[in-house]
C-alpha cells in the first residue's frame, strides 16, 4: 500500500473536530477519488496528508496516515514534499508575480538533478503543449485552465510518487474540464503516479479514478470500486445528478445509508 | 519587454539583466563614471554621494527581508547598530584592519537578527512588525549597558581612520571609493539572490505561504534566512557608517532611522532591488534639496529660523511618501519598467 489513513482525526483549535475516524487506501498506482459536499472535510483530509493544517491551526489528533510504511501525521510539510507526496491547492494558487517557467522551477525547488529537471520540464510540454508558449507570461494574467495546467505542471516537478489534486476542474468551462481530466489520465498512465482527487464535479472524478470514497461530515460514509459507485443510487442522485424516476424523490426515500446506524468509523 | 531582435534560448538568457551590446557598454561606462567621480565633484557631494551608497546597502538588505520574502522588518536600523558598533568594536579593540572588521560586523547583525527573525516562523504582519519594533527598542538599552569596556557604554566610540596595506585611507575621495566597491558587491549580490533558487524561494513565501510549503520550500528556514541576510547588508552598512562618520553613539540608529528606510524602499518599489536603489537617490535628494531651500528661507524669512524650517522638511518628506503611495503604489520602479517598455514599443502606443 502506498498511502494508507488509519482511523484520522483531525481537529481545528483543539475544539472543532472535522475528521472522524477516517479509513483511506491508496494502493500503489492506483486513483483515488474523494466525494462530499461542501464542507465535508475533503479538503481537510488532503491537507492532513501534505501536513498543511498548522497554519490554520489545525492537528491530526489521532490516527496514522502511514505512506510507504512510515508514519507522516503532523511532520514538517517540506520533508512531505520530498518524499513524494505532492498537493495541488484548490483554487489555483500560482505564485502570480512570477512568470510561469519562474512557477515550474519553483515546483523544482529542492531538487539538486538539474539536467534532470529540464528532461522533466520538457516532458511537462508533452502533457501541456500549452504552456510552452507561455512561458515567458506572468503567471497572474493566465487562464483559469491554463492555470490548473501550470499548477499540475509545477507539483509534477517535484517528482511525486502521489499527488493530491484538491478540486482541479473547479470554475472551469467544460471543455477544458475535459481537457484537464483527459491530461491526468493520460499523465496516471505513463508516469505510474498514484493520485487522490477531490472534486466536485462527481463524473470528472470518477472518469479518471478507479476506487471512490464518500465523505459525510467528516466521515467515509461509502466506499468502493468506481464501477460499483457509479451504479448506487444515492451516487446517481446526489452526485452524479442522474434520476431513477422523473420527478426528484425525497430525501429519506433515498438516502439509504444514513438509516444504517454506524457504531464504528 | 523585450529590446527588438532579442530571442532567448535558455532560461539563462532570459534571466539576464544586460541583454544587448549597447546595455553592457553603456553599464559598463556608468560604473567607469562612477570611479572617476571623485576627481570631478565637490567634498560636500562627494561625502553626500558615499553616504548615499552606505545607505543603499542597508535598503538592500531590507529589500531582501521586505521585498523579496515579504517579512516586514521596522528593526533595520537597529541591525545598522549592530553592525557599526560591532566594526567599530573589532577596529578600536582588536585594531582589526576595515575589510576584516565590516565583515565580522555584518556578520554580528546577522546573527542578532535571528533572535529577532525567529518569531517570524509563526507570526506575520503587524506582529512581526511590532518583535522587530522591540529590537529596535532594545539596542540603545543594551549597549549603554554592556560594559564600557566592549562598546564604550553610553559614550559611545571613536574610530581609527582606515588603512589599507599600510597606507590610510583618508579624505572623502578615499571613502567613497571603499563605499563604492562595497555597493558593487552588495548590489550584485541582492540582484543575483532575486534569480536564484534561494530568491525564487523567498517570493514564493512572500506570495503565498501556504502554497510555498506545498513545493518541499522550508518555511522556518528561508523566513529566518531572509532575515539574516537582511541584517547582514545592514550590518555591513553601520561598519561603513561607523568609518565614514568617525563615531558612533546609540542615538544614531533611532526607529525613525528604519521608517525613513522603509520609506526609500516603498518609494523605490520593493521588489526590485532596483526600487531600494531609486529610492535611496529620491529621498536622499528630496531631503538636500529641502534642507537647501530651508536654508535659503531662514536666512530671508525673519520668523523663519532653523527649528522650524527643519522639522517642516519632514512634512515633505512624508507628503511624498504618501502622493507615491496613492499614484504610484508599486513605487519608481514600475514607472521606470513602463518608460523603458514605452520606449522600445516607440512610435507605436502600445505593443
Amino acid at each position: 500500500m502506498l498511502l494508507e489513513l488509519k482511523n484520522v482525526e483531525v481537529v481545528y483549535s483543539g475544539v472543532v473536530q472535522v475528521l472522524r475516524s477516517v479509513n483511506v487506501d491508496v494502493p500503489q498506482g492506483s486513483v483515488v477519488a474523494i466525494l462530499g459536499a461542501n464542507g465535508a472535510g475533503k479538503t481537510t483530509m488532503l491537507k492532513a496528508i501534505s501536513s498543511l493544517l498548522e497554519v490554520e491551526h489545525g492537528e491530526v489528533t489521532g490516527g496514522e496516515i502511514l505512506f510507504q510504511g512510515t508514519n507522516i501525521a503532523n511532520s514538517d510539510p517540506a520533508d512531505i514534499v520530498q518524499r513524494g507526496i505532492v498537493q495541488v491547492l484548490e483554487g489555483r494558487k500560482v505564485l502570480e508575480h512570477l512568470t510561469v517557467e519562474q512557477n515550474l522551477r519553483l515546483g523544482a525547488h529542492f531538487r539538486k538533478d538539474r539536467d534532470v529537471v529540464a528532461e522533466d520540464m520538457e516532458r511537462i510540454f508533452t502533457y501541456f503543449p500549452a504552456l510552452r508558449g507561455l512561458l515567458k507570461r506572468t503567471s497572474g494574467y493566465l487562464s483559469g485552465g491554463e492555470m490548473q495546467m501550470l499548477l499540475v505542471g509545477r507539483a509534477l516537478l517535484a517528482k511525486p510518487k502521489i499527488l493530491l489534486l484538491d478540486e482541479p476542474t473547479m470554475g472551469l468551462a467544460p471543455l477544458i474540464v475535459q481537457e484537464i481530466v483527459s491530461c491526468l489520465k493520460q499523465i496516471h498512465e505513463a508516469e505510474n503516479i498514484s493520485m487522490i482527487i477531490v472534486e466536485q464535479n462527481a463524473n470528472a472524478a470518477l472518469a479518471v479514478a478507479d476506487y471512490a470514497y464518500v465523505l459525510e461530515n467528516g466521515r467515509i460514509v461509502m466506499h468502493g470500486p468506481k464501477e460499483e459507485l457509479q451504479k448506487n443510487q444515492d451516487i446517481q442522485e446526489f452526485y452524479l445528478g442522474l434520476s431513477m424516476d422523473q420527478d426528484r424523490r425525497s430525501f429519506r426515500d433515498i438516502k439509504h445509508y444514513k438509516r444504517r446506524k454506524r457504531w464504528i468509523g | 519587454m523585450l529590446p527588438s531582435g532579442v530571442i532567448f534560448k535558455k532560461y539563462s538568457g532570459e534571466e539576464a539583466y544586460l541583454v544587448t551590446r549597447p546595455q553592457k557598454l553603456v553599464f559598463a561606462l556608468f560604473i567607469v563614471a562612477l570611479f572617476l567621480f571623485p576627481m570631478v565633484s565637490s567634498t560636500y557631494l562627494l561625502g553626500t554621494v558615499s553616504f548615499m551608497f552606505i545607505t543603499m546597502i542597508a535598503v538592500l538588505g531590507l529589500q531582501i527581508t521586505v521585498g523579496m520574502a515579504g517579512q516586514i522588518n521596522l528593526g533595520q536600523s537597529a541591525f545598522v547598530g549592530v553592525g557599526a558598533y560591532v566594526t567599530a568594536a573589532m577596529a578600536v579593540n582588536y585594531e582589526l584592519p576595515f575589510y576584516v572588521a565590516i565583515p565580522i560586523g555584518g556578520l554580528a547583525a546577522g546573527l542578532t537578527s535571528i533572535l529577532f527573525g525567529l518569531p517570524a516562523a509563526r507570526i506575520k504582519g503587524f506582529y512581526l512588525a511590532l518583535t522587530t519594533v522591540a529590537a529596535q527598542v532594545m539596542f540603545p538599552l543594551a549597549i549603554s549597558r554592556l560594559p564600557r569596556s566592549w562598546f564604550g557604554g553610553p559614550n559611545g566610540m571613536s574610530m581609527p581612520s582606515m588603512e589599507l596595506f599600510g597606507y590610510e585611507i583618508w579624505g572623502q575621495q578615499g571613502i567613497y571609493l571603499i563605499n563604492l566597491c562595497f555597493l558593487i558587491v552588495f548590489a550584485t549580490l541582492t540582484f543575483n539572490l532575486q534569480r536564484s533558487r534561494t530568491g525564487r524561494a523567498f517570493i514564493a513565501i512572500r506570495e503565498n505561504d501556504v502554497v510555498a510549503p506545498v513545493m518541499g520550500i522550508n518555511l522556518v528556514k528561508y523566513k529566518i534566512l531572509a532575515f539574516f541576510a537582511g541584517a547582514v547588508f545592514a550590518g555591513i552598512s553601520g561598519g561603513l557608517y561607523a568609518y565614514y562618520v568617525t563615531y558612533v553613539t546609540a542615538e544614531q540608529f533611532t526607529l525613525w532611522l528604519s521608517v525613513i528606510y522603509l520609506g526609500m524602499l516603498l518609494i523605490g518599489g520593493m521588489t526590485s532591488p532596483l526600487g531600494a536603489i531609486f529610492g535611496v537617490i529620491i529621498i536622499t535628494l528630496l531631503q538636500e534639496t529641502t534642507h537647501d531651500i530651508g536654508g535659503f528661507l531662514s536666512d530671508r524669512i525673519s520668523f523663519l529660523d532653523e527649528s522650524v524650517i527643519f522639522p517642516a522638511t519632514n512634512i515633505v518628506l512624508g507628503a511624498v511618501i504618501i502622493a507615491v503611495l496613492i499614484f504610484e503604489p508599486n513605487g519608481m520602479v514600475r514607472r521606470w519598467r513602463i518608460a523603458k517598455a514605452a520606449y522600445r514599443i516607440w512610435p507605436k502606443p502600445h505593443g
